[in-house]
């Protein structure tokens, strides 16, 4: 629980982190489409490979990646197997009702590394981006919906704080653990039941613990006049440059590289 | 009888932003006693506690209960917890069951007990705590913050450890509720017989429940004595920006111009000593 290392900003000088968070945001939701576009092992591979080049060049320590990786590799396994029975073809193996065939294997093969080349892609973004930059650039791309009356001031903000919060969160959690813990809860218990009651036990106080800390944040900002509706300037403005347009050629070339890679016929 | 030898821990020990918090702390306690912690804001008081519960393990050395080595030879946390127990600093965020009675039956229960002998443990330690009996019924999120502490103090006695440990029990909490906490924890102590240490800021009540008092300061073990002899050093306390008891710096002052007892820590005991002076100097009542 303490080793959550997965939206921590590591601070650094690299060229993925001076990026304009706006590209950043972009080019990761644009991977995430091409990842789940991609249905041969060469676009895949292709992603992969440009996503470790970017990891090499953003200069985090390889270990922060291997920890954000570890914290869904069960996830990713579990999804991964369910997968397995559900593709009806020819069958490789039987178990009683179940099967499994060979596309079965195939597809979940894939979604297994799709899942970690997302969680790779999220933790550079993640690792390289301060959340005020994330937050500005979420207000900057989301302007537009300014015309339609909504108040992205809000939404911002809203951003800003939940992902603040998420290592608050951790803290929270942790803490509540060790006090139950020292009441003889059982976290280390063999019986699956008695593990997910133990677990019950903790999001109760968290709950009212977020409630809580919503509400005296929201009169904190209060109390200091904060007002979302009045138009607010930033430190940093947010300006493209010649890295930006580099990094946009690059993703272009990428995007039709595996684009055309879907289209032919590998396995 | 608990004994640290040598006992030191950093957090995040294995990357570059270590933090050494606790270094090289020895110290034995025989059962039966209570043990006050003292220090400033960041000198490892909680860290402490936590590696005394098996919460974390120590980065070099070791704590022993009773010859068993906390954590190796226990074991699992579960184990441990029914021997060393502790409240946490500010244990409020911490209540997560239905109700009060629950609440404190929640350690008896992980430890086995029937649901009979939990009534009798649940009903004695709210005596000790001051919690009314119709406040059982209640929700623990919604009792005002004193009260919350007297819960969470109540669910952990009701484990009956061997060690209890309570951290800063009284903080927060108005002047006569802050006595009468510190007054049942000690009958509870006096029943139990078990080994209490408090973590407090307040040197008051350190002084006058305490057996030995423990001074740490930046995770350094400064001294490790009796109440009497720790408070002597009030000199290197206040360096550390830590009080003396005020009835013994008031003693001190008047030392200042007449001899007197600098040791007397009470105002009781200062009441006398001072009476008795003045009657030799044939002064009337
Ligand atoms: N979870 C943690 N991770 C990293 N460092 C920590 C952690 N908890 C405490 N520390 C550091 O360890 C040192 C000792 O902290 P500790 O909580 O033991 O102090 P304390 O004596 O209990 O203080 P207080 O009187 O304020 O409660 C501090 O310098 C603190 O910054
Ligand atoms: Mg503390």
């Amino acid at each position: 629980m303490n080793n959550f290392e997965f939206c921590k900003y590591f601070s650094g000088n690299s060229i993925v982190h001076k990026l304009d968070a706006r590209i950043k945001i972009i080019s990761s939701l644009i991977f995430f489409i091409l990842t789940f576009s991609s249905n041969n092992i060469i676009s895949l591979s292709i992603i992969a490979i440009s996503i470790s080049i970017i990891a090499v060049v953003s200069e985090v320590p390889l270990i922060k990646y291997i920890k954000s990786f570890k914290s869904v590799l069960i996830i990713s396994v579990i999804t991964a197997f369910i997968n397995l029975f559900f593709e009806a073809e020819t069958n490789l193996v039987c178990l009683g009702e179940l099967s499994v065939s060979l596309s079965g294997l195939k597809s979940s093969i894939f979604l297994f590394f799709r899942l970690f080349i997302l969680v790779f892609i999220s933790s550079i973004t993640m690792f390289t981006t301060s959340v005020q930059e994330i937050s500005l650039a979420f207000e900057n791309l989301l302007s537009p919906l300014g015309y339609l009356g909504i108040n992205i001031q809000e939404i911002a903000i809203t951003i800003t704080l939940s992902l603040r919060f998420i290592p608050v969160l951790f803290e929270e959690t942790y803490k509540i653990i060790n006090a139950q813990k020292v009441r003889g809860a059982h976290f280390d218990s063999k019986n699956v039941i008695k593990k997910i009651r133990a677990f019950c036990n903790i999001f109760v106080p968290l709950f009212i613990f977020s409630f809580k800390r919503a509400e005296s944040i929201a009169i904190a900002m209060e109390s200091r006049c904060y007002d979302v509706s009045k138009k607010r300037t930033s430190l940093k403005n947010m300006e493209l440059s010649h890295r930006d347009a580099i990094s946009i050629i690059f993703l272009l070339i990428i995007f039709t590289g595996v684009i055309i890679c879907n289209k032919m016929k590998i396995f | 009888m608990i004994r640290v030898e040598d006992l030191c821990y950093n957090y995040n020990a294995k990357s570059k932003s270590s933090i050494s918090a606790l270094k090289n702390i020895n110290f034995t306690l025989k059962n039966s006693t209570i043990m006050g912690i003292i220090g400033k804001t960041g000198s490892g008081k909680s860290t402490l506690a936590q590696l005394l519960c098996g919460l974390l393990s120590p980065t070099h050395g070791k704590i022993f209960l009773n010859e068993k080595e906390i954590i190796k030879d226990f074991k699992n946390t579960k184990e441990i917890c029914f021997n060393v127990t502790m409240a946490f600093q500010y244990p409020e965020n911490q209540l997560f069951e239905k109700t009060v009675y629950d609440e404190i039956a929640f350690g008896p229960r992980n430890k086995g007990i029937s649901e009979s002998k939990i009534k009798d443990i649940v009903f004695e330690v709210i005596k000790f705590t001051n919690i009314s009996e119709n406040m059982l019924k209640c929700s623990p999120i919604f009792l005002s913050g004193g009260e919350k502490r007297k819960c969470a103090i109540a669910s952990v006695m009701a484990l009956k450890s061997k060690v209890l440990i309570l951290d800063e029990p009284t903080a927060g909490l108005d002047c006569k509720s802050k006595s009468q906490l510190m007054n049942s924890i000690f009958e509870y102590h006096r029943k139990e017989k078990n080994i209490l240490i408090i973590i407090s800021h307040n040197m008051e009540e350190t002084a006058r429940i305490c057996d030995k008092v423990l001074v740490l300061d930046e995770g350094i073990q400064l001294m490790f004595d009796s109440p009497v002899k720790v408070f002597k050093n009030y000199q290197k306390l206040e360096k550390l920006n830590l009080d003396v008891p005020q009835t013994s710096q008031i003693m001190r002052y008047i030392n200042n111009e007449y001899p007197i007892n600098t040791d007397i820590m009470f105002p009781k005991e200062a009441e006398e000593e001072i009476l008795k002076i003045l009657n030799s100097k044939g002064v009337e009542r």
